[in-house]
């Protein structure tokens, strides 16, 4: 459990951060300058907020009524900076050992965490001569070696190109499961956010704008500004039950969705969809099309937006359409109207939240 | 371009290179060569073991180590104040230690004795206390710490800024105090440039003359280190100080060479 209520001015930019994460992985996520990594900063202790609170698993780390400022020292976090900051004279033994008192357990430690990374080969080198994902690994391994009650992430993906980027995403879901240590994660890239976040914090220009399941944030941006940032976009959790062919069909709820992607059955996902791919059409109708998702669903509420109208409809999920004005008229899509939303198995993009 | 007008910027190249290389060849190795070819000619080792000799060296020496701890020692966090820390003043601080590099060192021995001198502003109640400080070894230490400390403090400087704020904020959160991540972290990182600077340091500290003769004097045995045992003897020969100068051109060049040597096999083992 960690709340966080922070206030901080540098120059002009003033940072008025409050969000409460349960749990699991938050992922803090918005564009650049929002105050993310400061906020992580103000956690770990590096930098005192003006004012403000911060309570980490029940401890008060931060009041700034009282005064009270303990230091990163003994705030029991783990804190892996943008480019990982490892110690360039220590060996990936002593940059993951360098937490951990001298004594017999500090080898065994080192052992634990050098398999959980699966660094042990490189056990003897120095940062310089490793890969970027390696570095990571070895980043995440000295942070979770001193057993933190919550582990800090900043842009945890900045540093590896794209292609090793998706790799390396399962790596760190996988390592933050099986530490089952609770995780904040700072970035400015949605589908990193989608991925690793059980919990999603919209920050912008210094203020935590939303904070939600990924489906509520998506689906259901609170304003204009995180809508705009986040794409407005249907996003439900579902779970495969199998795969022909490439072909995926997904329960979400009590319906069943078909889409392509590389997952397995059993694989918990997040089936994400354009409100531009979704077609609304009248209920009877069932002349056939060669998309294979044909939801019949309930007209939820009707919204303009610039020269479309955008529809949310509940077809046993909540699903978004954008319409333009006329085809609005047209079918009549008053809030209670029964439509059919259709979407073509392609236009579905899965992201793998977890393996079975 | 023709390949004609291309040979020709060529040749030019080759030219300019060549001067410049005449031009430091005839400046800077030609003494070096001749003081080595001129003490051969001397009757070296009775030179170089004569009692006036003898002690100079030891003395230099001595005073060299002593100056050079002295530097690190509070050299060293000064310059990791001056790394981290941005306050009123900042830049006339910065100034203040780059002060001695442009001083002549005469200057800075006039000074030193304005404060340490028997008249002095410090050296009047120390000698009130019996304690002299002008005209010895002390002294000597002292000279060569004020002209020898910016070589080091400008270096350490520049190694903590590379070494970055973030490795100890990193530290920290794992554990260490500030003067924790300091000593394990910013200090090991820093170590080529701490070393250069304290071997540019040490090296100024041997060659140190004007200073140490304006508020330590010459005097053999106390305060006449090398270079000062070289000007001294030139007066009488040029036996002497050419063994003596000899000495000093042999520690300096192999002194300088193990340490490039040394600092290259540690950024490539890095």
């Amino acid at each position: 459990m960690l709340e966080v209520a922070i206030r901080h001015r540098v120059g002009e930019f003033t940072l008025d951060a409050a969000f409460v994460s349960p749990g699991g992985t938050l992922a803090v996520v918005g564009p650049s300058g929002a105050g993310k990594s400061l906020t992580l900063k103000a956690i770990a202790g590096i930098l005192r907020p003006d004012a403000g609170r911060i309570v980490i698993g029940g401890l008060v780390v931060f009041d700034g009524e009282s005064g009270l400022d303990l230091p990163p020292q003994l705030r029991k976090v783990g804190y892996v900076p943008q480019e990982y900051a490892l110690f360039p004279h220590l060996t990936v033994d002593g940059n993951i050992g360098f937490g951990l008192h001298a004594g017999a357990d500090r080898a065994a430690r080192i052992a634990e965490l050098l398999a959980l990374t699966g660094l042990g080969r490189q056990r003897g080198l120095r940062p310089a001569q490793l890969s970027g994902g390696q570095r990571q690994r070895v980043a995440l391994a000295r942070a979770l070696a001193v057993r933190p009650t919550v582990l800090l992430l900043d842009e945890p993906f900045s540093a590896v190109d794209a292609p090793t980027r998706i790799t390396l995403m399962e790596d760190v879901a996988r390592v933050l499961a099986d530490a089952r240590t609770p995780a904040v994660l700072v970035t400015h890239n949605r589908d990193e956010a989608l991925r690793l976040g059980d919990r999603i914090a919209v920050m912008m220009s210094g203020r935590v704008r939303q904070v939600g399941s990924p489906s509520e944030v998506f689906s259901a941006p609170v304003d204009e500004d995180v809508a705009a940032f986040v794409g407005v976009e249907t996003v439900v959790e579902g779970r495969v039950r199998d795969v022909v062919a490439g072909l995926a069909t997904i329960a979400v709820g009590q319906r069943v969705v078909e889409a392509g992607g590389e997952v397995a059955a059993g694989d918990e996902v997040l089936v994400c969809l354009r409100p531009e791919d979704v077609t609304l059409g009248p209920p009877a109708e069932s002349a056939p099309t060669s998309a294979r998702n044909h939801l019949p669903a309930t007209v939820r509420r009707v919204t303009a937006a610039g020269p479309w109208m955008r529809v949310e409809v509940d077809a046993g999920f909540p699903v978004v359409s954008l319409v333009t004005k006329q085809s609005h008229q047209e079918l009549q899509l008053q809030t209670g109207a029964p439509v059919v939303a259709t979407f073509k198995a392609s236009a579905v993009h899965l992201i793998r939240k977890r393996g079975r | 371009m023709t390949s004609r007008a291309y040979s020709a910027q060529r040749a030019g190249e080759v030219m300019l290179a060549a001067i410049a290389c005449a031009v430091v060849f005839l400046f800077l190795v030609l003494p070096v060569a001749a003081i080595l070819e001129k003490a051969a000619h001397t009757d070296f080792f009775d030179e170089v073991t004569s009692s006036a000799v003898t002690d100079a060296l030891r003395l230099s020496m001595v005073t060299t180590t002593m100056s050079l701890g002295l530097v690190v020692l509070f050299g060293t966090p000064l310059a990791y104040v001056m790394a981290r820390t941005r306050f009123p003043g900042h830049a006339v601080v910065d100034t203040l230690i780059d002060l001695p590099i442009v001083l002549p060192p005469a200057v800075g021995g006039l000074g030193l004795l304005m404060v340490f001198g028997r008249r002095g502003w410090l050296g009047e109640p120390l000698d009130d206390l019996g304690v002299q400080v002008a005209f010895t070894t002390t002294a000597v230490v002292m000279a060569q710490t004020f002209v020898a400390s910016p070589f080091y403090i400008r270096s350490a400087r520049a190694g903590f800024e590379a070494a970055g704020q973030e490795l100890e904020d990193v530290a920290r959160t794992l554990g260490s105090s500030r003067s924790g991540a300091f000593l394990r972290v910013a200090v090991p990182v820093a170590m080529p440039a701490l070393t250069a600077g304290a071997v540019m340091a040490w090296a100024r500290a041997l060659g140190e003359f004007g200073a140490t003769i304006m508020f330590a004097g010459s005097i053999e045995g106390r305060t006449q280190t090398v270079p000062l045992a070289i000007y001294r003897q030139f007066e009488t020969g040029i036996e002497a100080p050419l063994a003596l100068s000899a000495v000093l051109v042999v520690v300096s060049f192999s002194v300088l060479l193990a340490f490039r040597l040394l600092t290259r096999r540690a950024a490539l083992t890095l």
